[in-house]
């Protein structure tokens, strides 16, 4: 009881303390002006209409977050997982994109439409990668990073090629609390009552599924029913949330493993203190971004200064959970399809090879007429280092993945996941705001020390819990969901250096230089050399680390060697061409499936399927909405993106 | 020859093993007794150095077992643990083959000698006309018997063995403890075993080490194990012990 009395008292303190920071109204004239006098001079009326409504719409939002992700975490009984990490914060957004640039004329009344359905959209492919019965794995959190990219990829492509409707949502993106009347808080209101309702009514059913899915429905709860009802509730009140805020990450999860960590044990009280504890945080968050924006000119969106203050607290929540008994895998497994490797596959995917490399270099676009001829002398010195980086960058990302999956044991491992590509552009945005550089002007070395420094981050977070591959890749999430808040609050100071980083982001060939193809094909060959000639490493170590022991493989020194050739050779192509997405999961599964089940013909057939996959989506990418061009890194996570999604469905039909 | 000085295994600040002396025979055929629960497998964990103790050290050859690098170990000790992997995309023959590892390292070559010792190991489990299988479609006692051939093809001096036939049918158990045993006779491999089956230990082993809530609570033949008061209390079960009708042995039975 105490304790509780405290708790109260530090939050009501806290609030007044929001209420004062840079305001010089007096604490008597804040107190008529909530108790209904009306607001003279600007002072009173910035404060009465802008401050006051954003205290109310932090700890709304803040509460809904919390709620969330409590529910989201006590129905996949999966410690890790919010919003954010299941994909549904990007498809809102995506949504949002949609409806901004096809259908202007609707924002104001269909934007949580337009975010339920992008959200819905994300769950639904997430649920179908991961499968329904599979939720407390690791597995489903790489799959919603997995869609994260999908539809970032996506969204990042529609602004790109409609700059002019898309400006003023970056700021949106950031998470912005900022108030002008209390229209937003009127709006917002009514669809938090649904909370009262789910904390009121789901306690019970969740304390059941506790029990697992198919002990609660033995004791005879309708887990489909529960789970429909809940989500589509949830993602309700979270897509009006967004909608009206951005997107502001981590409070849904960091909200509830605070609160069991501070010892609410039953469902109900954790759902309750989830909510509380979401509002103060999200208010102390809202506070110190209020409190920046004194100091500086630039708008600091509270998004950032929540991810600054949930990363690390999700860092030491990992920190402090690696030490226990990790929850048992389920390896995911879709290799199915051919047994082995025949002569006639190969002989196809050459071919493939081939052609794609035949198409990038006799195809030529000239006022509008598609024409096959040899490139002159002009043409030739431009062409041949962007087909030179496709095809190497391409061999180099799916190597990396091979390598990546077998250490952690999971399939949908990629090593951009880690956190190497958001350091590598951290690295860059900060080099040329801080020294005002463009990013097209920055050697590609500024990019290799921003991945490098994400690894050695990585590996010095890791010696703690002893490179588990759950822990290590969730350190590279949450390492990558604060960088990338990061990266959204500096696009949001809007100069036009940001469209030079986006175009950067989507990983574009064009700018290779002759010199930096060279240097890929050397480096990306001697990568590979290396990879094959510790094949047996391997090979041991994805059976596991007890057998690769057992068989006299000193674990750790080769678990962190593989990783560190793993992780630079992919810091190295993202230095050089910018992120490439999905061709380190697509290329190996896809290598899996035709029969390349071993490790030295899954490293070598990964990379002629990644080589292939990189520069058709190159090639495409220039052809098809011509006279535009799409960057290949964008092609390839749209292509690879839904391939991926097709094949695991085609896959769990059969199952 | 393994030598426990003084071992404490503790989680969470409470010992769940506690040696404080104890002698291994590497030249015997040894077999670990206990129920659920009692140290059987941390024990081998730790002889097998997947576990580093919070007190004391194991010796082997008269040398910590620390002072091995990871490659001289497995040229000594094979271990199998109780929980296989998946090892997928791995025929058969392929996952034997693991087991030469530690003989030729990260890029030694395949001698004329190595394929032989697979392909006998593989005949001596009987999988030999199984070997281009892949492993996660073979079933569960093919499995298991591919991984005892790993173990074969690796020739360390020592096998550990933690419950190697879970998954094996009654005949499968009696020609796996065949094959150890002619192994140690005829090798002079040492076999250290984890089982459940206290008749199938006592034909086999030479001797026995039962373990009880952490603490070593027998260690000697299996005559003289084989006694009601002695099993009873390992198992906290009414035992009867009886005659074989045709082997001047005993048996056990839970009742």
């Amino acid at each position: 009881m105490i304790r509780a009395f405290l708790l109260v008292n530090a939050f009501l303190f806290t609030a007044v303390c929001y209420l004062q920071i840079d305001s010089s109204l007096s604490i008597s004239t804040q107190l008529s002006i909530i108790s209904g006098q009306e607001a003279q001079g600007f002072d009173e009326i910035d404060w009465g209409f802008s401050r006051l409504p954003r205290l109310v719409m932090a700890l709304l939002v803040g509460s809904v977050m919390g709620c969330i992700g409590s529910v989201i975490q006590q129905l996949t009984l999966n410690p890790l997982l919010s919003p954010v990490t299941l994909g549904t914060s990007s498809g809102a957004w995506l949504g949002l994109i949609v409806l901004a640039i096809f259908w202007p004329q609707g924002q104001t009344e269909f934007q949580v439409f337009a975010a339920m359905s992008g959200a819905a959209l994300a769950l639904g492919f997430v649920l179908l990668i991961s499968g329904v019965r599979n939720l407390s794995g690791l597995s489903l959190i790489l799959s919603g990073m997995a869609v994260n990219l999908l539809f970032g990829a996506i969204t990042t492509a529609l602004i790109l090629l409609n700059d002019q409707y898309a400006r003023n949502l970056f700021i949106w993106g950031a998470g912005d609390l900022s108030q002008n009347g209390w229209d937003k808080v009127q709006w917002f209101w009514p669809h938090c009552l649904l909370l009262l309702t789910i904390l009121a009514f789901a306690g019970k059913p969740l304390t059941l599924l506790r029990l697992g899915q198919a002990a609660a429905a033995a004791r005879g709860l309708n887990v489909v029913w529960l789970f429909v009802t809940l989500i589509i509730s949830g993602l309700w009140i979270l897509s009006s949330a967004i909608t009206m805020v951005g997107i502001i990450g981590f409070i849904g999860l960091v909200a509830p493993n605070a609160a069991r960590f501070l010892g609410a044990r039953t469902a109900t009280s954790e759902l309750i203190v989830s909510t509380l504890l979401g509002a103060s945080l999200l208010m102390i968050a809202d506070g110190m971004a209020l409190f920046a924006n004194t100091l500086t000119f630039d708008l600091v969106p509270t998004g950032l200064t929540t991810a600054l203050i949930g990363a690390p607290l999700l860092i030491i929540l990992i920190r402090h959970r690696g030490n226990k008994k990790p929850q048992s895998q389920h390896a995911f497994m879709a290799l199915q399809g051919s047994r082995t490797l025949s002569i006639r596959t190969i002989i196809l995917m050459t071919g493939a090879l081939l052609s794609v490399i035949f198409l990038g270099v006799f195809t030529h676009i000239d006022n509008n007429i598609y024409q096959f001829h040899l490139p002159n002398e002009f043409a030739w010195p431009l062409r041949w280092p962007r087909l030179a980086a496709s095809l190497f960058a391409g061999a180099g990302m799916a190597v990396a993945g091979v390598m990546l999956q077998r250490l952690i044991h999971n399939p949908l491992a990629s090593p951009d996941l880690l956190g190497l590509s958001a350091g590598a552009v951290l690295a860059l945005i900060l080099v040329s705001l801080l020294l005002g550089i463009r990013v097209s002007e920055l050697g590609p070395l500024v990019a290799f020390v921003g991945s490098m420094s994400i690894l050695g981050t990585l590996l010095l977070l890791g010696k703690r819990f002893h490179f588990a591959p759950t822990s290590l890749i969730l350190t590279g999430v949450a390492l990558t969901a604060l960088i990338e808040t990061l990266i959204q609050g500096v696009l949001m100071t809007g100069t036009d250096d940001v469209y030079d980083i986006l175009r950067w982001l989507s990983g574009s060939t064009y700018r290779v230089t002759p010199n930096q193809a060279i240097s890929l094909i050397v480096g990306v060959t001697l990568f590979i050399v290396v990879a094959v000639g510790l094949q047996r490493w391997l090979t041991l170590l994805s059976i596991g680390r007890i057998t690769a022991a057992a068989r006299g493989v000193s674990v750790q020194k080769s678990f962190i060697i593989l990783l560190m050739i793993s992780a630079g050779l992919c810091a190295f192509i993202t230095a050089l061409v910018g992120p490439i997405a999905f061709v380190s999961i697509v290329a190996p599964h896809l290598a899996g499936l035709l029969g390349a089940k071993k490790v030295v013909p899954q490293l070598f057939f990964s990379a002629l399927i990644g080589a292939t996959l990189l520069q058709l989506s190159d090639w495409l990418g220039q052809i098809i909405i011509y006279p535009n061009q799409l960057a290949a890194g964008t092609v390839v996570a749209i292509i690879g993106g839904s391939y991926f999604i097709l094949i695991l469905l085609k896959n769990r039909n059969s199952v | 020859m393994f030598e426990f000085s003084q071992l404490i295994i503790e989680r969470n600040q409470r010992p769940i093993l506690d040696i404080p002396n104890l002698t291994l025979a590497t030249d015997k055929l040894t077999v670990i007794l206990g129920k659920n629960g009692s140290g059987k497998t941390t024990l081998m964990q730790c002889l097998a150095r997947q576990l580093h103790p919070s007190k004391g050290c194991i010796r082997f050859k008269e040398k910590p077992l620390l002072g091995f690098s990871q490659r001289q170990l497995a040229q000594e000790i094979a271990f199998l643990p109780q929980s296989l992997s998946e090892a997928a995309g791995l025929t058969i023959r392929e996952l034997v083959q693991l087991g030469r590892f530690p003989w030729h390292g990260t890029w030694g070559r395949w001698r004329q000698k190595d394929h032989d010792i697979v392909t006998q190991s593989l005949k001596q489990v009987g999988l030999s006309h199984y070997e281009n299988q892949l492993v996660e479609e073979a079933s569960g006692g093919e499995k298991q018997r591919a991984w005892i051939a790993m173990l074969l093809a690796q020739q360390s001096p020592v096998l550990l063995l933690d419950e190697p036939t879970s998954a094996l049918d009654i005949s499968h158990q009696y020609e796996l403890l065949s094959l150890l045993q002619k192994l140690n006779r005829e090798t002079g491999q040492g076999i250290i075993i984890i089982l459940h089956d206290v008749n199938l230990a006592a034909r086999y082993a030479d001797r026995i080490l039962a373990i009880d809530e952490g603490r070593c609570v027998f260690h000697g033949t299996v005559d003289d194990f084989m006694k009601k008061e002695q099993l009873e209390s390992l198992y906290n079960i009414p035992m009867t012990l009886i005659n074989h009708p045709e082997n001047n042995t005993k048996v056990a039975l839970a009742c």
